[in-house]
């Protein structure tokens, strides 16, 4: 509706007031008590006054009184109810000009459109605020960041801070946290301090929740601390031992912290504890049998395919599909948004599943190349070694990390993810839960 | 000096009382009275008078340095303050405001015969204290000095809100309207603005918009203490500081993976009551999220939940029997004031001046808001939006914002949506961006937020200060308002007070700025 067109609709009754003493916001408070009174706020729909008033010494003004005649089929009842409402202001001789009733046009001049009776003003300008992009944070930006952007483990060591004081939070806080300490795919990070153990994110993804500080066997009198950490606990664990910080090799995450107490372990806790109630050796959890993993997914209930563009993953690339009729992983594309969605299809169940990415990639690769997810293990070194393209899902990848407490080294010739201090007993671990694999060692 | 036990005890009760509950953001009075007083636990309102006596009058003067940065974790000074603020209800008892008056009540009540301002009266210094306590704490400070003779008088006159005989009054209201059904805080205000019959000091509360947020809360904590008893004559019904029955819920606003939007219970902690464990039927156990606020609970909260309101049973709770959703029409949802990136919208309070909020209406309120957009009162991004997947009558407008503050010569048909979002303050400083310490406690140094003044005049006059060194930052720095602008880079970790004044308009906020190694370890549930 235009502004013209709902002005022409209503009515302007004008008035002209005779006295000193009577202000005009002692007007509005009381037209404004009276209306809500008798219920005329659909009649009498705003008061406009004379512009200007406060300059003048005369207590002389005119008000209208915008009027929407027919918004009651009683129009005179209603009239009159009207007129003796304003008989009835005290203490001030009202008369009405103009019977006959003034149209916007014919008053637009004289009065303000915000009246305001105080000083002068400007209203404020509406503005749009920038809000980060709504994304789905179960899925990854692409492609992945290249390392030589540069060091940025002392801003991912603040992050760390940060959420530790923060303690939980949302996918949102996240996002905008990286943003204001440059560091670029919250995604992607969030899924590294995931894999260090720092922090758990809930299944719809929407949740993150740090870890009390924790200490990890890695070695000989030697502990990986995980979880929530800050300057002070630095200092105190420099003060009871050695502690190495030790680098993550794209420098894209928090250092590793190796803790190395000086006395015996247990002598070194409880002096911790003193500080850091909750603080304690809690290896990692191994992760689930393949079946209870699978079993674990989270059931989408409904999707509106409608809204969105369908790629199907083939093995190696997504690729456009009319419509999800086989089983697989999927990629959900809405136009003009970056809110896409990857989800698994189980044509059987005819059931959609949610889950982060790599997770259900590689579910989809047990189902597409069902020989052909590869594993080596180098026993003298220590060291296993996967193809970038079948990472493993996020519980699986996070048993490998946290042997060492460092994320994987990247091998671009082989496009080999290199994971370290793996044991014997590890290795065989994995090969229990993860049927699929063709290992060699 | 040390304080005395007793007075130690009432100091840090009347602390706990006035702050517990009130969420951070909002305004704290310390509007104590002798209901208040007896019903801490502590003994009688005597025996309060004598524990500030003891610690605070020797001969016939009063001596109150062992109360000035005493070192507690509380303001020393709160229980002399509450005091004062007791002789000023006397005082206002029948409409008068007379500073000797206010002393010869003092007086009274402090048991120093005489009827002026007795001998060694610095307490100035004390409101300061406490004021800045709040501040720093991120709630709003309210006591206010007066103009000429009664600059000091009206710091506690300022915090006196409803009196005895101003709940008599409500209460006479209350029962001769019939309001026998909750209320949301909203009605009871609207409604209670066009009442003639109100006495004056209940009259000049309401006319205050300013106080509209606290004066709410307590009148509808007066209502329902009024509905517990069975909706007596005004007679028979007296206030016997009696704990809440019920917890009122807002509601929380996320969405879901496909963008929709959720609707969830948002119980609210009743104000100076401590809860402990609270279990609602069907819902579970209330977490505590913050000051003011249990976590959201519940699945998402269907139209008709929301339209015809819903109570769920508490069960086994030393007081509290009820959680309540109130029907209303429509419902105001801000950011969230201590982490506005996180993307929650919630009845967090009232939106502030330039800031932008969520509105959640149904559709008999339309009308009403397109004469708002009309009338260059309001404005919002996009069109209107069904609320709800399922079919009703609710919409929502996004990203709204106020525009103007002269909303008093505009009638709308649902006046509660006026009371709602018609501005309260003519200044507001809002600190944006930067990256803020968990829990709302500040900034973090080398990250500090732009600073915007939103205001209905071109430019206001900034002043800057670090509060314990006094030191001036930025001297009556003239500034456009509604423009970010930025703090100086070089500002050391420490707390600040940014003054505005604005015309006859004035405010300000504290800002507190934290190392990267102050930051400590979240406990963790």
């Amino acid at each position: 509706m235009s502004k013209k067109s709902s002005r022409s609709e209503q009515t302007y009754w004008g008035f002209r007031t005779h006295t000193s003493r009577y202000k005009p916001q002692k007007l509005l408070n009381y037209l404004q008590k009276r209306v809500t009174q008798e219920n005329l706020a659909d009649v009498v729909s705003h008061v406009r006054i004379e512009k200007g008033i406060k300059e003048r010494s005369r207590g002389e003004y005119y008000f209208y009184l915008g009027i929407k005649t027919n918004a009651r089929s009683d129009w005179s009842s209603t009239q009159n109810t009207l007129e003796q409402l304003i008989k009835t202001v005290r203490g001030i001789s009202i008369v009405r000009i103009g019977r006959e009733g003034f149209c916007w046009e014919d008053i637009r001049h004289m009065v303000g459109i915000a009246y305001d009776l105080g000083e002068d003003t400007q209203p404020l300008k509406y503005f749009s605020v920038a809000r980060p992009p709504k994304v789905n944070p179960l899925s990854l930006e692409t492609p992945i960041a290249e390392s030589s952007e540069g060091d940025r483990s002392q801003a991912c060591e603040r992050l760390l801070w940060w959420l530790s004081a923060a303690g939980s939070g949302s996918w949102e806080t996240f996002q905008a946290v990286c943003d204001r300490l440059d560091l670029p795919q919250p995604r992607r990070l969030l899924r590294r301090l995931q894999l260090l153990g720092h922090l758990t994110v809930a299944q719809d993804g929407k949740r993150w929740y740090m870890q009390p500080p924790s200490l990890q066997p890695v070695g000989e009198n030697r502990y990986v601390l995980y979880g929530q950490r800050n300057a002070a606990l630095q200092k105190d664990l420099r003060q009871l031992g050695r502690l190495e910080e030790i680098l993550q090799p794209r420098r894209n995450a928090p250092a590793c912290w190796q803790f190395e107490p000086q006395a015996d372990v247990a002598t070194a806790i409880a002096k911790l504890q003193v500080s850091y109630p909750t603080l304690t050796i809690c290896p990692v959890e191994a992760p689930p049998q393949w079946a209870d993993w699978v079993a674990g997914l989270s059931v989408v209930d409904w999707v509106p395919l409608h809204r969105y563009r369908l790629k199907r993953y083939d093995g190696s690339t997504f690729a456009d599909v009319p419509t999800a009729e086989e089983t697989g992983f999927y990629e959900l594309h809405e136009e003009g948004s970056q809110r896409q969605h990857a989800l698994f299809y189980d044509r059987e169940q005819n059931t959609w599943y949610s889950s982060e990415w790599y997770g259900l990639r590689f579910l989809a690769l047990t189902c597409l190349r069902p020989g052909e997810l590869v594993v080596n293990y180098h026993p003298n070194s220590q060291e296993l070694t996967i193809p970038s393209s079948q990472r493993w899902p996020l519980a699986y990848e996070r048993y490998l990390v946290m042997q060492s407490g460092c994320l994987p080294d990247y091998n671009p010739d082989t496009g080999e993810l290199i994971y370290r201090n793996i044991t014997p007993t590890v290795w065989q671990l994995i090969g229990e839960r993860l049927p699929h694999l063709s290992a060699r060692e | 000096m040390a304080l005395c036990n007793d007075y130690g005890r009432w100091n840090r009760a009347i602390v706990q009382w006035a702050t517990r509950g009130v969420p951070h953001g909002t305004p704290v009075y310390l509007s104590v009275d002798e209901e208040v007083l007896a019903g801490l636990g502590l003994g009688t309102v005597e025996d309060f008078c004598q524990a500030v006596r003891s610690q605070v009058v020797v001969g016939d003067r009063v001596q109150l340095s062992a109360l000035q940065n005493h070192g507690s974790p509380e303001p020393a000074g709160v229980a002399f303050l509450a005091l004062m603020v007791l002789a000023a209800n006397d005082m206002m008892r029948d409409d008068k405001l007379d500073a000797k008056d206010f002393f010869t009540h003092f007086r009274k009540r402090l048991g120093v015969s005489g009827d002026n301002r007795p001998i060694g009266m610095k307490e100035e210094r004390l409101w300061q204290e406490w004021n800045r306590w709040l501040e720093e704490r991120g709630w709003i400070a309210t006591a206010k000095p007066g103009e000429g003779s009664r600059k000091y008088v009206n710091y506690p006159i300022s915090q006196a809100l409803l009196r005895k005989a101003d709940v008599q009054r409500l209460c006479r209201v209350f029962y001769e309207r019939k309001w026998t059904t909750a209320r949301s805080e909203t009605k009871l205000l609207v409604d209670l603005a066009s009442e003639e019959n109100l006495n004056r000091h209940l009259a000049e509360l309401l006319d205050d918009r300013q106080r509209h947020e606290v004066l709410g809360a307590e009148i509808l904590a007066v209502h329902q203490e009024w509905l517990d008893a069975g909706c007596p004559e005004p007679k028979r019904f007296s206030r016997a500081f009696q704990p809440p029955t019920r917890l009122i819920a807002g509601l929380y606003r996320t969405e879901d993976r496909w963008g929709n939007p959720e609707f969830y219970l948002y119980p609210k902690t009743p104000r100076h009551w401590a809860v402990g464990e609270v279990t609602v039927e069907n819902l579970g156990s209330l977490r505590s999220e913050r000051a003011g606020w249990f976590c959201p609970v519940g699945a998402p909260l269907s139209a008709r939940d929301v339209t015809t309101g819903r109570s769920w049973p508490i069960r086994g709770h030393a007081y509290l029997r009820e959680l309540q959703l109130l029907a209303q029409d429509f419902w105001v949802l801000v950011p969230d004031p201590e982490n506005a990136e996180s993307g929650a919208l919630a009845t967090w309070g009232a939106p502030q001046l330039g800031s932008h909020f969520t509105l959640l209406f149904r559709e008999a309120l339309w009308p009403d808001l397109q004469r708002l957009q009309e009338e260059s009162l309001l404005q919002w991004s996009g069109e209107r939006q069904r609320a709800f997947a399922e079919e009703s009558d609710w919409w929502e407008i996004q990203e709204c914002q106020v525009l103007a503050p002269v909303w008093d010569g505009l009638f709308l048909q649902h006046p509660e949506l006026k009371e709602a979002l018609q501005p309260r303050d003519r200044l507001h400083i809002a600190l944006g961006g930067g990256l803020r310490v968990p829990q709302g406690q500040g900034w973090l140094e080398g990250h500090l937020p732009k600073v915007t003044v939103y205001g209905f005049q071109p430019t206001v006059a900034v002043t800057l200060t670090e509060v314990r060194t006094g030191s001036i930052y930025l001297p009556e720095d003239h500034r456009s308002t509604n423009q970010p602008w930025d703090l100086p880079a070089d500002l050391p970790p420490g707390t600040y007070q940014i003054q505005v004044r604005g015309g006859t308009a004035h405010q300000e906020r504290f800002l507190k700025i934290l190392s990267w190694g102050d930051l400590s370890l979240a406990s963790l549930e």
